[in-house]
């Protein structure tokens, strides 16, 4: 709603119709002062009126009689000679054409700009103008225009960059690759039962070290990073002090000129938790009149819906709800609502996210900074299409499942990302809390629907077509999942996923390497294909080496002696690493007590491997299939750990 | 408020979810006592008065260091896990020359059982004072401070028990349902390195599992739900045992090689049964009579006469709630001391014992924790006038200093612990004392031994020579092969000049007299350069370079 470029007299014609008192009027043109936005706007942020009252207001003073779509649709065929998101940016749509003209219904004031802009489709036309809310615009868009936004959201990335979409899954090539590794396996054990393990064991301890040595080595890039961040941080301010500036750089915005800023939060079946999310998001420190929020429900989700409805959410937050189509998937879901963003930025929150309440003026902060670092400085960085913020989890010492899923998020956010981020190797996004420039992010071609880990493979895509990810300081208090079945099946997608996203972008591997260079390389074979096949050889590793030789010699495999002493280095010290390196970044993150808990990661990975073979699986016979994670289960619970 | 009675009221405060205010302090207190207690007996020596102890440091060192290393010289005469545990110290030769590395483990053990017993007295309900006395009993008990500066086995086995029923008493007294998870690792964990370190805790998974089972039934808990909690529990110290029974097939094909083997218990009793010197077995009232004094001189008559009370004024108070359950828990080792003892699996011998004298004594050890609970739960439960209750605290305080004094008084005369070890001193004096002969000229060149021909002979630690310059039993072939031709393996030789006609086991039959002792052509080559007794050094003639 762009209400009035002089707000002055609505607020007028709505304090002499009585709508609104001296008080209200006050406090509204205060906040706009300081947050800007519409006058309009801000009353009804505030709950002074109603939006039919504002816009009621606004009909007369337009002089443009208030017209409902909902009761009087508009023309399908004329809606849809404008595209979707012109109306939506613009606030326009036209009506009907009748005896006398074209009719325009418009949230917008009437003008030479609208005229423009209506001149530009309907040339030569004198259009008459009728006014109508900012949300029967939205509704008569979303309704007309379904099988376009159907089509964005689901098909538009297949059709354009199919070698980018994961819709036709793995290639000829690709499937045939794990039953050739069987078959092989198979026969050399009927012709050689002893080279056949060792060869067997060998490459398994291979991949499994790999997987170990990126995974530390990362790792210990993290506290270099920290370093290397805040010398630079002191060299600048020390020069410009030095300069007489002030220490700490202002990017000379004043609040009142803060970005739109899109939230998108795709639920599903999540009655339970509705009202927490908005809370949660009320909680932000960010100008609510600056605010976008779409809670993305699935049309079959009805009791989401009418829990969401009857909670009467707060003006900043819209309530999408996603029509059915294939796949039913969060991606899709974010797709459709990516078209009615408003924002500069657009970030993900999940229903259950706390997020820190600076977090998206820090984002903010991030995507200026690169901006003046690259137009001012000269800087040869790619431009940033994403900043990611951590997550940490606030229920951590629920049970132990809980424990062992913070140990991991510390190991993976306050130490992996960081030191990834430091050696230029493209970031996997996590499913939440990743801030994108919205037109990077549509040039991108959005999140893939068929891809179930889609910021994984978003944040290589985004390296790939030369956009740069990276991290913020920032955190997002996330709930872990605390039972045993449900981590499983979400650990199921999340391996399917990177094994789909390695599919996807290898298929022509030249071209891949050649896009994302070394580091990308090595981010795609240290990380996106050593993740899941470590998990696969998990098993072998330690049946072979911990079970079968140390302590224990039932079945008298007498393998060769350097592929057991390997073994047994690699299994031991492999995990010694990784437990070293969690227990440290887990007891930074949060504390000893959940630190500790790091010495059952040699546990925690036979799941990961029960979720590796289960996703093997799937991706041969069900790729998309998406496997939801409940969320709620822990219910009230909040754990002291995090602080 | 001053910085005392804050702490006071943090020590005594009831916990607030997993936490237990003053755990960690506790844990460096009973660190700190057993660190006190070591610094006495490294210093007079009495840390290595038991063979046990030594032949503990021996196992464990030469996991590592060894002509055979590897976990197949963790053997099947003792669970694994106390050598386990060492392994880390006594590879420093000081560490294992002293036995300071036991003092190590054992100072740490006292400070988790410590800490452990705070905890299980928060879960119950003790209020601070009671928690006072409970841990002063533990840690003015002089026998038990000895035995945590000694590589014997009662620390690690009183550590885990402990902390296996604080695990338990945390999971049955939590406000909110903990997760199987949460009993695997506070209650599974530490029963599973009990069952690796001494069987009594194999009785108490029996008797945990009986007490999750209980309370989950009184929560009203469905059958499946109930079963999964037991298993829970279970998880670890069955994978434990299991790993155990797979650990025997392995290495001497037979998985209860523990239970039958040469190197067993039930050998070991076997001959005091042919002897007729095991009367307990298939009498309970003697087992108990005998039991009983163990625990008497062990516990100390003040805290004894404080857990009397207590216990009958638990059992009044609480029946058989789950609280009360906590506590008898603490008891199954005590229970299964008693069973054990009726059955003939262990032999025990005291003052009421026939015949009599001080052996095993030290076993009931594990009844301390249990004694001090049930004194605390005395204390904290009653309900009197501040200044009363002050004053009480006072006299017990008084009470257990005069126990302190009356044992050291005479430590020899009144406490089975000291006198069984400083007894096995003096046997095996002249043995020791050829052991630091060969330890003070020692000039290079293979020993060959052999470690199991009596309990004198587990002296390595005070010879202080790296194990892997032993030709022993342990080293399996290569033991053969020195018996075969000693000249050309080893410089020095130690065995007994002439086989002893009884053994007290099987397996104790010196290999090397039996090969040696009346070989012309050994005796033309090796002179006999010391000698204790019965037992002898030679040194080979020539052929040092």
């Amino acid at each position: 709603m762009t209400a009035t470029s002089s707000p002055l007299p609505i607020g007028q014609a709505l304090l002499r119709a009585g709508l609104i008192d001296e008080a209200q009027l006050d406090a509204a043109l205060t906040r706009q002062r300081t947050e800007g936005g519409p006058l309009g706007h801000q009353l009804l942020l505030a709950g002074a009126l109603t939006r039919l009252q504002l816009y009621d207001a606004l009909a007369t003073a337009w002089e443009a009689p208030r017209i409902d779509l909902i009761a009087e649709p508009p023309d399908g065929l004329l809606l849809r000679t404008v595209p979707y998101h012109v109306s939506l940016r613009d606030g326009w749509v036209a009506h009907h054409r009748g005896s006398d003209g074209l009719v325009v219904a418009t949230a917008t004031p009437p003008g030479e700009a609208l005229s423009a802009a209506v001149e530009e489709y309907f040339p030569g036309e004198s259009p008459r103008y009728r006014t109508t809310t900012d949300w029967d615009i939205w509704q008569a868009v979303e309704k007309a225009h379904r099988d376009d936004l159907l089509f964005e959201s689901q098909d538009r990335l297949a059709e354009d960059s199919p070698l980018h979409s994961a819709k036709s899954g793995l290639t000829s090539w690709q499937l045939r690759i794990p039953l050739l590794i069987g078959a092989v396996v198979l026969v050399g054990l009927l012709l050689s039962t002893i080279l056949s393990f060792a060869i067997v064991i060998t490459v398994a301890n291979i991949v499994f070290l790999t997987s170990i040595l990126f995974k530390t080595v990362a790792a210990c890039r993290a506290p270099l990073r920290r370093r290397r961040i805040l010398r630079q941080t002191l060299a600048e301010m020390q020069e410009r002090v030095r300069r007489g500036l002030p220490p700490v750089r202002d990017s000379g915005r004043p609040e009142s000129d803060l970005p739109i800023y899109t939230i998108l939060m795709p639920v599903y079946r999540e009655a339970n938790i509705v009202e927490k999310l908005i809370t949660n998001i009320g909680s932000l420190d960010y100008p609510k009149s600056k605010l976008d929020v779409l809670l993305l429900m699935e049309a079959d989700d009805h009791e989401t819906i009418e829990v969401a409805k009857s909670m009467r959410p707060p003006e900043y937050i819209r309530l999408v709800v996603v029509p059915p189509g294939h796949p039913q998937t969060k991606p899709r879901a974010c797709n459709y609502g990516l078209a009615f963003a408003r924002g500069e930025y657009v970030v993900i929150y999940d229903a259950e996210d706390r997020p820190e309440s600076l977090q998206l003026r820090k984002s903010v902060e991030a995507f200026e900074r690169d901006e003046f670092e690259r137009t001012q400085l000269g800087a040869t960085q790619h431009p940033l299409a994403c900043v990611q913020a951590s997550l940490h989890y606030f229920n951590a010492d629920y049970n132990v499942l809980t424990r062992m899923f913070a140990v991991e998020y510390a190991h993976w956010f306050e130490a992996m990302l960081p030191g990834m981020d430091d050696s230029g190797i493209p970031l996997p996004l996590g499913g939440t809390s990743n801030h994108f420039h919205t037109d990077r992010l549509r040039e991108l071609g959005a999140w893939d629907p068929f891809n179930v880990t889609e910021d994984a493979d978003l944040g290589l895509r985004a390296s790939v077509l030369g956009y740069r990810v990276t991290v913020i300081d920032s955190t997002t208090g996330e709930e872990a999942c605390s039972q045993t079945a449900a981590w499983i099946r979400q650990r199921t997608r999340w391996i399917k996923g990177y094994m789909v996203t390695a599919a996807v972008n290898t298929r022509h591997p030249l071209q891949f390497a050649r896009d994302v260079r070394l580091p990308g390389v090595i981010g795609m074979l240290g990380l996106i294909m050593a993740t899941p096949l470590a998990f696969l050889v998990y098993p072998i590793c330690l049946g072979f080496t911990a079970l079968t030789y140390v302590g224990v010699r039932f079945i008298g495999l007498e393998l060769p002696g350097w592929v057991v002493a390997t073994s047994v280095v690699t299994m031991v010290f492999g995990n010694l690493l990784m437990i070293l390196s969690a227990m440290v970044a887990t007891t930074w993150r949060y504390n000893w007590r959940i630190g500790i808990f790091a010495v059952f990661s040699p546990i925690y990975w036979v799941l990961h491997s029960i979720a590796a073979w289960r996703a093997l699986f799937q991706v041969i016979r069900d790729p998309h299939r998406w496997e939801k994670t409940p969320h709620g289960l822990t219910e009230d619970y909040e754990s002291e750990a995090h602080l | 408020m001053s910085l005392w009675r804050r702490a006071w009221q943090g020590f005594g405060a009831p916990p607030r979810g997993r936490r237990v205010a003053g755990t960690v302090w506790v844990f460096g207190l009973g660190a700190a006592a057993g660190a006190a207690a070591s610094v006495w007996t490294v210093h007079t020596g009495s840390n290595l008065d038991y063979g046990d102890a030594m032949a503990h440091l021996t196992i464990s060192r030469r996991i590592l260091d060894s002509m055979n290393p590897g976990l197949q010289q963790l053997g099947t005469v003792w669970l694994p896990l106390p050598h386990l545990l060492l392994l880390p110290f006594v590879m420093n030769l000081w560490l294992f020359k002293t036995g300071v590395a036991a003092c190590i483990v054992g100072s740490l053990c006292l400070g988790t059982a410590a800490a452990s017993l705070h905890r299980i007295m928060a879960r119950i309900g003790i209020d601070g004072l009671g928690r006072l006395v409970g841990l002063a009993i533990l840690l003015t008990n002089l026998s038990l401070l000895y035995a945590c500066t000694t590589a014997l086995t009662e620390p690690v086995l009183i550590a885990t028990l402990t902390t296996c029923v604080a695990g338990l008493a945390g999971w049955a007294t939590s406000e909110r349902r903990l997760s199987g998870g949460e009993l695997a690792v506070f209650a599974g964990i530490p029963a599973g390195m009990g069952v690796l370190t001494r069987y009594e805790a194999w009785a108490l998974v029996v008797s945990g599992t009986i007490f999750v089972a209980f309370v989950c039934v009184r929560r009203g808990e469905t059958l499946r739900r109930t079963a999964a909690y037991c298993a829970s529990f279970l998880a670890v110290p069955a994978t434990a045992i299991g790993w155990w029974l797979a650990y025997n097939t392995a290495w001497y094909g037979n998985p209860v090689e523990f239970l039958t083997g040469d190197y067993s218990a039930a050998a070991f009793t076997e001959v005091f049964i042919e002897q007729g010197q095991l009367t307990t077995k298939g009498n309970l009232g003697l087992s108990f009579q005998v039991l009983s004094w163990a625990i008497l001189e062990t516990s100390g008559v003040v805290p004894l006469l404080l857990a009397g009370a207590g216990l009958v004024v638990l059992t009044i108070q609480r029946g058989i709630d789950d609280r009360a359950l906590v506590v008898w828990l603490l008891g199954t080792s005590t229970a299964f001391l008693l069973f054990s003892l009726t059955t003939g699996q262990h032999i025990m011998v005291n003052d009421r014992s026939l015949p009599t004298g001080a052996y095993n004594n030290r076993y009931v050890l594990s009844a301390v924790p249990w004694v001090a609970v049930l004194a605390a739960y005395l204390v904290g439960q009653w309900r009197a006038a501040a200044a009363a209750r002050t004053v009480a605290t006072v006299l017990i305080g008084a009470g257990l200093a005069w126990q302190v004094v009356w044992w050291g008084d005479a430590p020899e005369e009144r406490m089975t612990v000291i006198q069984e070890g400083r007894e096995v001193a003096r046997a095996a004096a002249e043995t020791r004392d050829l052991a630091r002969w060969l330890g003070e000229h020692y000039d290079g060149g293979r020993i060959l031994l052999d470690e199991s021909a009596g309990n004198e002979f587990a002296f390595q630690p005070l010879v202080g020579v790296p194990l892997s310059d032993y030709y022993n039993r342990s080293s399996g072939d290569h033991f053969d092969e020195a018996l075969a031709d000693p000249f050309g393996h080893v410089r020095w030789v130690v065995m007994h000049r002439a086989q002893l006609v009884s053994s007290s086991t099987k397996s104790s039959v010196d290999l090397v007299t039996e090969a040696l002792s009346d070989d012309p052509q050994f005796h033309a080559r090796y002179e006999l350069v010391h000698t204790a007794g019965n037992v002898g050094i030679y040194r080979r003639i020539g052929g040092d370079t």
